[in-house]
This record gives C-alpha cells, structure tokens and sequence, in this order.
C-alpha cells in the first residue's frame, strides 16, 4: 500500500537529488552548447569563497533571525493575551490567524504597496514619529526589515497558534491547587504556564527556523534582493546562479550546501517533535 | 467605594483590551489597505499624502484585470491544485493507513517520508526543471502538478496517519472478523470514519498547491499557463510593470478569496496541520 508513495517520492525526491549531486561535480553552463566538464568539485570551492554566497547566508541570519524573534514575541503575547476567557474568543483566534492561509506573494504585495514613499501608509506614520522619512525598499538596513515586517506578519499567527494550544492543554486542576495555595497570577504563569508549554514553544521556534531558510516569496517581491544583494538570501542566490547567470554546476554546488544545513535543522526537529 | 483589588482587575482588563486591539490593527490594516488599494483609480494610488479610503467602485480595475487573461491563471490555478491534491489524497491515504495500522516500512518509513518534507524545494528546482525539459513537462499542468503531488504528500501522509491512529483499531478488527476483508475494513470502516479529518488534509494540500510560487514561476514558460502566484509578479517586473496596483491588489484580493473561505473549515484543525500531527490541538 505504500508502494506509490515511496515511488512517486523517489522519482521527485530522490532521483533529482542524485542528478544534483553529479551535476554539483561539474561544470555546465546552461544553453551554452557545452556539454558537463567534470572539475572535481571545483564548484564547491567556487560557492565557498564567493562573498555574495557569505553575504547571502548573512543575509538569511539577519532576516531570518529577526523574523522569528518578532515572531516569537508576537506569537506568544498574543496567545497570552488570549488564554482567558474572553467574548468572541475563537471569531479572535480566527481573525488573528488569517494572514497565514494567504499567497505569500500577494502577502508581500500587501505590504509592498505600504512601503511606498509618499503614497503609501506607513511614510506618514514613520515622519510623524521620526520627523524624516524612511526609503523602506531603497535603504540597505530598511529593506532588509521591510521582508522582516512582511514576513513576521504572516508567519507570527503560526507562532501564536502552537502557543495557545500549549497553554490551553495545562490542566485547570494545576492552577486551583496554585490558587488555594496563594499564588498570583503572574506567579502561575512563571512556575506553571510556561514549564508546561515548552515543549510547544520550541517546537514552535524549530518549526520556523526551519522555514525561515526557505524564505523566497516575500523577499523576491519586495526588495527582489536589493539594493545590491543586501536582502538577498540563500535561496535568491541559488535562483539567480541557476536562471541568472545560468551556472548549473554553482546552482547544485549551493543547493546541496544549503541541503545539508537545513538536514541538520530537520533532524534535531524530527527527533523533538517525536521522541518517545 | 470601590475597592482596590477591583480598580487593579479594570486596569488590567483594560490592558489587555488595548494590548489586543493594536495587534488587531497590525493584522487587519495590511488588509484594509490592498481592498482600497483595488479600489482606488490610477492617482489616488499614486497621490501623495496617500488616500485613506476608496475612490472608485472598482468596476475599471476589474475590468482592465480580466483584461489581462487572469481567467487562464484562475483555471491553471485550480486544475494544478485540484488534480495533485486528489492523487496526493489518494495515495497519502492508503499510505498513511498502512503505516498507522500494519507499521508498514516500520520506523524507517514515515520518518523518511516526514523528512522529505522539511528539505528546502529551491533544492530540488534546479535537477526538476532540467529533468522536466527533457521529459517536455515544463510548461505543463502535468508537470506542476506531479511537482506538487511530490512535495505535499509527506504532507498529506502524515496527517492522515495520526487521523488513522486517532480512530479505535476495534471497530476494523470486527468488521474484518464478520467476513469484510482488509480492505474492506479500510474503505467502509476506516474511511467513512476519517472524513472530516481527511477533507481537512483535502483543504491544506490544496492551499498549498494555491499559495506555491517558485515552481510554477520556473516550471511555467508563458503568462497564459502561470497560476496565479507568478502572476502577480508579473505586475511588478513584466513588460507592463510598475503602474497598475490597483489591478494588481485587485487580483490579490480574487486570489486569496477561495483560500480565506476554505481556511473557515479547517480552523480547527489548524495546529494539528501546522505541526504534522505532532500536536493534536
């Protein structure tokens, strides 16, 4: 019975990844008429000491890791603020979850069409506060944060989610024995709340991570790595070796690079989200 | 009077009131903003400082938008969501009922499978395109939806086994014992029992199929036969570029349209598809 889904996921998964390894050995530009030069992983050392590759997997730290911190910080004060009893609780849940389920490309016109100087919403709010005016897709560090703005904004309800549903699994019991025993609020949140939604919040946390290196939607429309590459990510990288500058060998060089990372993300997620 | 443990209650009422209602203007505004973007004229989008609110009733933006083809992106759309996700639903749920009740491929298999799904696709876009070039699938709905079919079902298997597992194993034994087979315990027993459970998994394939981007932007040759992701780029880096966001919020908004009345269904299965079963919710 499971015959077709180990085939169909050879044949996408595995085949393609054997092609990339032989491909990553070589040299081939595409459509130049040449066929595969073997160059003895000459594309790996060309991929490592390329500064554009650092840049771009600094480039991936620094978005990727603010887009989780805000997340986080978002997630969680929001599953916070809504673990009580509240009016009109799960419609709130609901409304605070939509921007998840949409494009990620229509996400980041969303917010492309609100980073525009002067006719957008943000330039006024930004000189009301600052007295200057911010090039949101022009300026290095700006740009940089206007895929974290996007990208938190879509991504922080999926932090907030995994939270809640911590929290609302704690059993009420644990809490009355606090509060006969005197305890307030805040210390039940400190001793009983968070303990027991760790595990959530982590796997929350390694859950994003994970994703955050596959960021590619949001940041090829907004700032489609500008200016220069200062937002240009690992895996904008890739796409321009690959359907840029048509260098396969490079483009399968990075890619399995990029593999390996992400396998040792994956397997410390797998083993936590699943250990006995 | 009142007392002090009282006033402290209102005030952090109060709080966490005013705490909820700044997070809900951080997460409707973007929203308000592209429904008046799409219906505002060409100025109003441009005009500086900005317009707060629509100008037009949108009918020319609709309509210079179906100008521009977006039908074909809508029919590429949902027949490349539409046909992978049944054959990933098919498979996945034969699959992720032979892991869940006959520990098919014991441990190895469902971690394999689930670890497919945690690779980064830009990985596989370089060896799928070439590999779909010589097979003559780039620039077909075959070809997208193979691609897609591959990458959703760890997916799709591994929500239907913890389905699977959730349902009590003593309901298919007797039915096997009053003469119905394995596979009839599966197709009456099982199944029907799963249903809601398996038209969420329906539901989340197929908005990721809806939602994906890089593959059909690199798989798809011409702007008849993008889904619409892609074309939405277009609006931004085509030969038409720059100046029609009013068209291009209005097809944003038709776009997210569908999955915004699907997601209503699968609310409550949210966290248990976020997290590949691993979180029951």
């Amino acid at each position: 019975m499971a015959l077709p889904c180990v085939a169909l996921l050879a044949s996408l998964m595995i085949v393609p990844l054997v092609y990339e390894l032989a491909l990553s050995f070589h040299e081939w530009i595409w459509g130049s008429g040449l066929g595969w030069v073997f160059n003895w992983g000459l594309s790996y050392v060309k991929v490592l000491t390329d500064p554009r590759f650092a840049t771009s997997l600094y480039n991936t730290l620094i978005i990727g890791g603010s887009s989780l911190i805000l997340e986080f910080a978002i997630g969680f004060a929001l599953a916070s603020l809504l673990n009580r009893e509240i009016r009109g609780r799960s419609v709130l849940v609901a409304i605070f979850s939509s921007p998840m389920m949409l494009i990620p490309v229509m996400v980041a016109h969303l917010w492309r069409i609100m980073y525009f100087q002067g006719s957008g919403p943000i330039d006024p709010m930004v000189r009301a506060v600052l007295g200057y005016s911010i090039g949101w897709l022009e300026e290095p560090w700006a740009a940089k944060f206007a895929n974290v703005f996007a990208n938190t904004w879509e991504w922080a309800p999926f932090t907030m989610l995994i939270i809640l549903a911590g929290f609302t699994a704690i059993p009420v019991t644990l809490y009355e024995a606090a509060r006969v025993d005197g305890a307030s609020s805040w210390q039940m949140f400190r001793r009983i709340t968070l303990p027991m939604a760790r595990p959530l919040i982590v796997l929350a946390l390694l859950i994003r991570a994970m994703e955050e290196i596959k960021l590619f939607d949001v940041v090829y429309l907004i700032t489609t790595g500008g200016p220069g590459t200062e937002t240009e990510t690992v895996t904008l990288y890739i796409f321009r070796q690959a359907f840029q500058f048509l260098d396969m060998g490079k483009a399968a060089a990075s890619s399995f690079i990029l593999l390996i990372i992400v396998t040792v993300i994956a397997t410390v997620s797998i083993r936590y989200m699943y250990r006995p | 009077m009142k007392s002090s443990t009282q006033i402290t209650r209102y005030a952090k009422s109060a709080i966490i009131g005013i705490a909820l209602a700044v997070l809900l203007v951080w997460t409707v505004f973007p929203l308000y903003w592209v429904i008046i973007t799409a219906f505002k004229d060409q100025t109003a989008v441009f005009q500086s400082p900005p317009l707060w609110w629509p100008n037009t009733n949108g009918v020319l933006a609709f309509g210079q938008l179906m100008a521009t083809g977006v039908i074909y992106n809508f029919e590429s759309s949902f027949i490349v969501s539409i046909s992978s996700t049944l054959a990933v639903v098919f498979i996945g749920a034969l699959t992720g009922y032979a892991i869940a009740r006959f520990k098919a491929g014991g441990n190895f298999l469902p971690f394999w499978v689930l670890s497919q799904r945690m690779l980064p696709p830009i990985a596989f876009l370089v060896p799928i395109f070439l590999m779909f070039s010589t097979l003559d699938l780039v620039n077909t709905y075959q070809g997208l939806a193979y691609a897609y079919a591959a990458f959703n079902l760890p997916y799709a298997v591994w929500m239907m086994k913890t389905f699977f597992e959730d349902l009590p194993v003593e309901m298919e034994e007797s039915a096997e014992v009053d003469g119905c087979g394995k596979l009839g315990a599966f197709v009456r027993i099982a199944l029907p029992l799963a249903a809601p459970g398996i038209v969420a998994t329906v539901i989340f394939v197929f908005i990721m199929g809806w939602n994906e981007f890089l593959f059909a932007l690199v798989l798809m040759r011409s702007v008849k036969m993008f889904t619409l992701p892609p074309t939405e780029y277009i609006f931004y880096y085509g030969p038409t570029s720059g100046v029609r966001y009013n068209v291009a919020s209005m097809q944003a908004l038709l776009a997210i349209l569908p999955v915004l009345a699907l997601s209503v269904y699968i609310q409550k299965y949210l966290v248990r598809g976020l997290t590949f079963g691993a979180v029951k919710g």
